[in-house]
C-alpha cells in the first residue's frame, strides 16, 4: 500500500466516519476506538473553552458538539482554533429557533475570555516608560444586547441557576488580563471610555496628551467636564484595561 | 551523538503552575507539550520563562506528523522554531506517528505505515524538519491499537533506520513498549535490546488503564511495577543513565506526589551508577 493511500483512508474515516477498517488491514472495533478518540479530544477542547455554555446546554450539550465537529472538523494544529466557529454554529441554531438568542453573546464571551488569558501580549517585562499611558493589548471590548457579565458573575458564584436568562439591556463590558496576577478582570465600560481606549490603541499617550486628543474630537465632547475625565482615566487604569 | 544527561524529569502542566513557582527544589529538568505555548501567553508562558532560566527544558509536540507523507506546516515550523531556540531546549521531539492529514489535524497519534516507501517519505520529511529547526531532535515510539496487515517493516528496525538515515535521537517511552506488548503480545524485552541505545537520549515513563478488551495508555495512572523493573533492566544493560521524565495527561496527581514518583527513578539510577554530581 502507498503512504498517500493510507493516509486518505484513515481522513476518510476519522473525519468523515467512514469504516475504512478493511482496506487499512486493522480491525473495525479498533478503527472505532481511534474514531471516538479524536472525536472526544475535539469536544473536551470545546467544554474546556465553553464551560458556561457546557451547562446551559446540557443535556443536549453533547448532542451538538458532536454536530459542530462533524460541520467544522478540526483543521488547525491548535486545538483551541477549532472553536473559532463556534458562535456561528450558535447562531445557526439559534436562527433556527432551538437556542435563546443570549446564547450567542455568552458564546462571544467565553471565546474572549479565554482568548484574553492566554493572549500572547507579554507586558511584564516590556513597560519602562511609567508617565506614558499604555492601552493593555490582552483586553477586549464587546457590546452586547444582555448582560452577559452579571449574569456570568452570578452564575460562576452559584448565586443563579442555568436556568435563569440574563437581563436585555444594551451595556458595554470589557475582558483584560491583569498582567501580574495573569488573571481576567471584568469592567463596565460607558461611550467615554471607549472612545478614551480607542485613542491609546492608536497611540501611546501621555494624560495631558489624551485629554488635549479627546477634546479635539468634537464641539460635543468639549463639553465633558474634565475632572470626570481624569475620573474615568483612573478607572480605566485600576481596571487594567490603561497600564 | 551522545547528548548531555538531564536527570530526572517532569511534564510541566497548567494544574501544577503554582507549586512550579514556588518550588525551591525543582526537579532536573521540564518537558512541555509545545503546541501549549506556540502562541500563548500569560501565566503559561510566564511559568516556563521563569522555569527556563534555572532548568533545561525539552519541547515535546505531537503535531510534525513525522509518518505523514503531508508537507509540514510552515507556521507551525516557525513558531516551533522559535520556542525551541527561546527555551534553548537540548533537544526537541515528537512520535512516529500520523497526526494529521489533508489538511486535518487528530490531535491523536495515528500509527504509522510502515514500508518502504513510507520509510523513504519519513526520512525526507525529518531531514527537512531537522534541517529547518538547527537543534537535536529525537523521534518517540508509540503505543498503538492497530497494526495494519499492509505493513512490511518490523518497528525497531523502522525507528532504528529511520533515526540512523536522518542522525536522529530516540525517545524511548517504556510504558508505550508495554502496552504494546500487552494489546500485541509483543516480546518487550526484544523490543528493548534491538532499539539502538546509542540514540537512546531520552525515557518517557507514565502510565496506562486496563480494559477489559484492551489496554489504554492514558497517561493518567502511576508507572506500573513492570515498567519500572523494564526501566531498570535496560538501564543495566545499556550501563549508562539516561535523562528520565515521569509524563502525566490525565487524572494529573498532586505535585509533590508526581515529584515523589520521579525519586522512584532517581533511585533506581542512583543505585547503579550513583548521585546526578558523580556523574556529570
Ligand atoms: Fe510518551
Amino acid at each position: 500500500m502507498k503512504l498517500a493511500d493510507y493516509e486518505k483512508l484513515w481522513f476518510e474515516s476519522l473525519n468523515q466516519n467512514i469504516d475504512n477498517s478493511k482496506k487499512l488491514g486493522i480491525p473495525s472495533d479498533r478503527l472505532n476506538l481511534y474514531q471516538d478518540f479524536v472525536r472526544n479530544h475535539y469536544i473536551g477542547a470545546l467544554e474546556k473553552m465553553f464551560p458556561r455554555i457546557e451547562e446551559v446546554l446540557s443535556p443536549n450539550w453533547v448532542e451538538w458538539s458532536k454536530q459542530y465537529y462533524e460541520m467544522y472538523p478540526p483543521l488547525h494544529f491548535e486545538l483551541n482554533s477549532l472553536t473559532l466557529n463556534f458562535s456561528n454554529f450558535i447562531k445557526g441554531l439559534v436562527d433556527k429557533g432551538d437556542l435563546p438568542e443570549y446564547i450567542i453573546e455568552l458564546a462571544e464571551y467565553e471565546l474572549g475570555e479565554f482568548f484574553i488569558y492566554t493572549s500572547p501580549e507579554n507586558y511584564y517585562q516590556e513597560i519602562t516608560n511609567e508617565e506614558s499611558l499604555w492601552i493593555n493589548k490582552a483586553s477586549k471590548i464587546f457590546e452586547f444586547q444582555y448582560r452577559i457579565g452579571e449574569w456570568v458573575k452570578a452564575m460562576d458564584e452559584s448565586l443563579m441557576a442555568r436556568e435563569s436568562k440574563p437581563e436585555k439591556v444594551s451595556n458595554i463590558l470589557a475582558i483584560t488580563r491583569d498582567n501580574n496576577s495573569f488573571l481576567c478582570v471584568m469592567s463596565s465600560l460607558n461611550e467615554i471610555d471607549v472612545i478614551l481606549v480607542e485613542l491609546l490603541r492608536r497611540s501611546v499617550l501621555k494624560v495631558d496628551e489624551l485629554i488635549e486628543e479627546f477634546y479635539s474630537i468634537d464641539d460635543n465632547l468639549k463639553q465633558f467636564d474634565q475632572n470626570l475625565l481624569k475620573q474615568r482615566i483612573d478607572f480605566l487604569k485600576l481596571q487594567k484595561i490603561i497600564l | 551523538m551522545k547528548q548531555k544527561y538531564l536527570g530526572i524529569g517532569i511534564g510541566v502542566r497548567r494544574a501544577h503552575f503554582e507549586d512550579l513557582l514556588a518550588d525551591k527544589s525543582l526537579s532536573d529538568w521540564f518537558e512541555i507539550v509545545s503546541e501549549n505555548y506556540l502562541t500563548i501567553g500569560g501565566k503559561s508562558r510566564y511559568v516556563i520563562d521563569t522555569l527556563a532560566k534555572n532548568r533545561p527544558i525539552v519541547a515535546h509536540g505531537l503535531s510534525l506528523s513525522l509518518a505523514s507523507a503531508k508537507d509540514p506546516d510552515k507556521n507551525y515550523l516557525d513558531l516551533l522554531k522559535k520556542l525551541v531556540h527561546d527555551l534553548d531546549c537540548p533537544w526537541f521531539s515528537d512520535h512516529l506517528c500520523i497526526s494529521g492529514a489533508h489538511s486535518a489535524n487528530y490531535y491523536d497519534l495515528i500509527p504509522p505505515l510502515r514500508t518502504e516507501e513510507s520509510l523513504e517519505k519519513n526520512i525526507q520529511k525529518i531531514n527537512y524538519i531537522k534541517n529547518y529547526i538547527q537543534k537535536p531532535f529525537a523521534i518517540e515510539n508509540i503505543s498503538h491499537y492497530a497494526e495494519s496487515t499492509h505493513n512490511t517493516i518490523d518497528e525497531v528496525d523502522y525507528i532504528n533506520r529511520l533515526a540512523e538515515e536522518t542522525d536522529s535521537l530516540i525517545l524511548l517511552d517504556i510504558n508505550n513498549v508495554y502496552v504494546n506488548y500487552l494489546n500485541h503480545n509483543l516480546d518487550a524485552k526484544d523490543y528493548l535490546s534491538r532499539v539502538n541505545a546509542d540514540r537512546v537520549v531520552q525515557f518517557h515513563l507514565a502510565g496506562h488503564f486496563q480494559r477489559e478488551d484492551i489496554v489504554i495508555d492514558t497517561h493518567g495512572e502511576k508507572v506500573c511495577e513492570e515498567v519500572w523493573s523494564l526501566y531498570e533492566w535496560y538501564l543495566k544493560k545499556v550501563n549508562r543513565p539516561i535523562s528520565t521524565l515521569i509524563e502525566w495527561d490525565h487524572s494529573l496527581p498532586s505535585y509533590n506526589a508526581l515529584k515523589e514518583e520521579a525519586e522512584i527513578a532517581r533511585k533506581i539510577v542512583q543505585k547503579l551508577f550513583g548521585s546526578i554530581h558523580e556523574i556529570s
